[in-house]
């Protein structure tokens, strides 16, 4: 008490604001992932990606993935819970969100998305799949074809798979996967260092494109240095030096799960329902989830066949500006006067099919598009950061990491 | 863990021998008396605990549907009439809103400002036990009525539940089914982290009321940070500041509540609350030895 009563007023507020720095640091470093460099022998580019070629999914894994992007579009509204459902559309172009994975071989997995007081559970046992929902509290039951399925999640799947693949833009490998098959004569590669990531040591591998048509500035890709697994991708926008959209590992063990994460038995009191396969088409937004299947400039060729996400599409351009076409409903839809927003004009844009969830989430955006009009016709523009998005008075709907100069080359291309 | 932090805090005088012990915890009781047979405090207290009893009555009547329910926790709501576990569940989670943060408010901020409004702050530093130990009983004071308060929500709900609802194996967030015992285990793991989060508040109630005479200034001051740092919390386009805000994993409790559980989660609650505990106990400590006590 003598002592420290001797203490000035300045030695005495020191300690607090010591008790605030370390704790602010403390915490900061709990909620950020550190960002340490390790050290590892050099590798060429060419080097890494050779090895990335050859890199399959673990045997076995417990990861937690978080995926966030900021793309840049103006607030959107919660419609109809849309926002609130981690596997929504909406979702997936804002916030933050996190997937858990327990995976032990392709019959064995369990993919969970936790919410704040609720979880979805999609967990596969053999030829048992049940899709869990806490909030109605109910689990459907699908009946899984008896053939043992494709390796899921494999960096080279066999061409012209058509089976379901359960870890589908899960995992930040297909969002690697498809930068990958970007590189070529129109793209820069470069590793210019190391990262740990998930508690790992990685090379960090940046591929940007070559072409100033592009939104897309770089995207970085932290590749493991043991298993050459990618652990995280980034995508930045030209001129950024946030990443608009990065999925990546935040914890990864490839310890063996147990078995008890993969079995399911209904709990009393649930609404069970049984569904048949094909899961994606059940599973809302499972084609959609958090990987490349939405990555900006990585316009995916199998989006002409009808497999992605968006049926029905033509694309144009190459590589990075490779340019999607899809027919968005009546035509003249967006001909109409620039009252902007209109719920009139808004209700007279119908989209059906498959394209429908993704693009409904459009015409909230409407308001935010802007009439724009050229030799190639006229039309509404919106553009975020990533990229663009033309919607032509011809009812077709543009969609590019590119500037809205390519969209309007590629519009007057469309028939 | 939240008490430690504070009492850790080296002490002026030298306490070897049991006396001073002793001399603590008759110091120590003599709070708890006058926090929990303040009839203020009591009336609180029955109102956190008519809150279980009210919400379990309007559900027998008006039982929902399973599956029913809001966002939130308003899911469990749709499980109440299947097992009467979830209406405590429930009941903390309604109360932690704002009336189990208001419980914690009153009794920090009359804890110190309280005595020196009333100018028994003074003959209460007569006691020879030095300013920060005097601290440090308050403060201890207010982590027991924090976890009573928690106790009285829980154990209420789950009494009523089991009174109206039946009870039985406990479905968790992940679709699992868990024997009642592991459910009530896992319940008895949220009330404490419910209690070390009204806790870490209370740290900051206390801090709060070494700056001032008027118990009420402290009340009304705790309140208004917890309601805006709720509304922060629900604003997405500050996101960035959500992790630092006292009441951003107050309803985190939910990581218990999945298979396997996601201590993560929990863990990052808890160091939260550490954090708020040790700047706002250090706060208070630098506050109380230079603070004139003249009244």
């Amino acid at each position: 008490m003598r002592r420290r009563g001797r203490l000035g007023i300045r030695t005495r507020w020191v300690l607090p604001a010591g008790a605030v720095v370390i704790a602010g640091g403390v915490l900061a470093g709990t909620v950020l992932a550190s960002a340490a460099a390790p050290a590892l022998p050099r590798q060429t580019p060419a080097q890494l990606l050779a090895a990335m070629q050859h890199a399959t999914l673990p045997p076995a894994m417990t990861a937690t993935i978080s995926q966030s992007a900021n793309l840049g579009f103006p607030a959107l509204p919660d419609i109809g819970g849309m926002a609130s459902s981690p596997m929504s559309a909406a979702a997936l172009i804002s916030g933050t969100h996190t997937v858990q994975v327990w995976y032990a071989g392709p019959r064995h997995l369990r993919v969970a998305l936790p919410v704040s007081f609720g979880e979805t559970d999609l967990r596969v046992n053999g030829s048992q799949v049940w899709l869990w929902d806490s909030r109605g509290q109910t689990a459907t039951h699908f009946v899984a074809p008896s053939s043992a399925r494709p390796m899921p999640g494999q960096v080279n799947p066999a061409p012209g798979s058509r089976e379901p693949d359960p870890l589908a833009g899960l995992t930040p490998l297909q969002a690697a996967q498809r930068v990958l098959a970007m590189v070529g004569p129109t793209t820069k590669v470069a590793v210019p260092g190391t990262i740990e990531v998930a508690g790992r040591a990685a090379y960090q591998l940046v591929v940007a494109p070559r072409a100033s048509q592009s939104l897309v500035g770089r995207i970085v890709i932290a590749v493991d240095a043991k298993t050459h697994l990618p652990l995280s991708v980034q995508v930045f926008a030209r001129g950024s030096s946030s990443p608009a959209f990065q999925v990546g590992f935040t914890s990864l063990s490839l310890a063996r799960p147990a078995m008890s994460n993969f079995t399911f038995t209904p709990p009393a009191g649930a609404k069970v329902k049984t569904a048949k396969l094909p899961l994606p088409a059940l599973m809302p937004g499972a084609g959609s989830m958090p990987g490349a299947g939405r990555l900006p400039g990585a316009a995916r060729p199998g989006a002409r066949d009808g497999h992605g996400p968006l049926g029905g599409a033509q694309t144009f351009g190459k590589g990075w500006l490779t340019v999607a076409a899809i027919p968005a409903g009546l035509p003249g839809a967006a001909a109409g006067p620039t009252g902007s927003g209109s719920a009139a004009y808004q209700s007279s844009l119908k989209i059906t099919g498959p394209a429908g969830q993704g693009l409904g989430m459009l015409r909230v955006l409407m308001k935010a598009m802007k009439p724009v009009h050229g030799t190639w016709g006229s039309g509404r523009l919106l553009r975020t950061t990533l990229f663009s998005v033309l919607l032509t008075s011809k009812g077709q709907l543009l969609v590019g990491a590119v500037t809205p100069a390519v969209l309007y080359a590629d519009a007057a291309k469309v028939k | 863990m939240s008490t430690a932090s504070v009492t850790e805090v080296p002490q002026s005088t030298p306490a070897p021998g049991a006396a001073p012990v002793r001399h603590w915890l008759r110091f120590f009781r003599s709070e708890l008396r006058n926090v929990f047979l303040r009839p203020r405090n009591l009336a609180l207290l029955a109102v956190l605990a008519g809150a279980p009893v009210f919400l379990g009555m309007v559900l027998r009547i008006n039982t929902p549907a399973p599956g029913s329910g809001g966002p939130g926790a308003g899911a469990f709501v749709g499980q109440i009439a299947g097992n009467g576990v979830f209406l405590s569940l429930f009941a903390i989670y309604v109360l932690l809103t704002v009336l189990l943060p208001l419980a914690v408010s009153v009794v920090s901020g009359d804890s110190v400002a309280g005595e020196a409004g009333l100018g028994t702050l003074r003959t209460l530093l007569t006691v020879p036990a030095g300013r920060t130990r005097l601290l440090a009983t308050k403060y201890a004071t207010i982590v027991v009525f924090c976890f009573a308060a928690t106790l009285i929500v829980a154990g209420l709900g789950l009494l009523v539940g089991a009174i109206f609802f039946p009870v039985g194996p406990v479905t968790l967030l992940s679709g699992d089914t868990v024997p009642l015992a592991d459910g009530l285990a896992r319940l008895a793991l949220i009330v404490c982290y419910v209690a070390l989060a009204m806790s870490a508040l209370g740290a900051i109630g206390i801090a709060l009321s070494t700056f001032t005479q008027h118990a009420i200034a402290v009340m009304a001051t705790l309140l208004v940070v917890v309601i805006i740092s709720e509304i922060l919390d629900a604003v997405s386009q500050v996101a960035a500041i959500h992790p630092y805000l006292p009441s951003h994993f107050w309803f985190s409790f939910d990581a218990l509540l999945r298979t396997p559980i996601a201590w993560s989660g929990v863990l990052h609650g808890l160091a939260s609350f550490a954090a708020y505990v040790v700047i706002f106990g250090v706060i208070a400590w630098a506050r109380m030895r230079r603070a004139d006590i003249t009244s």
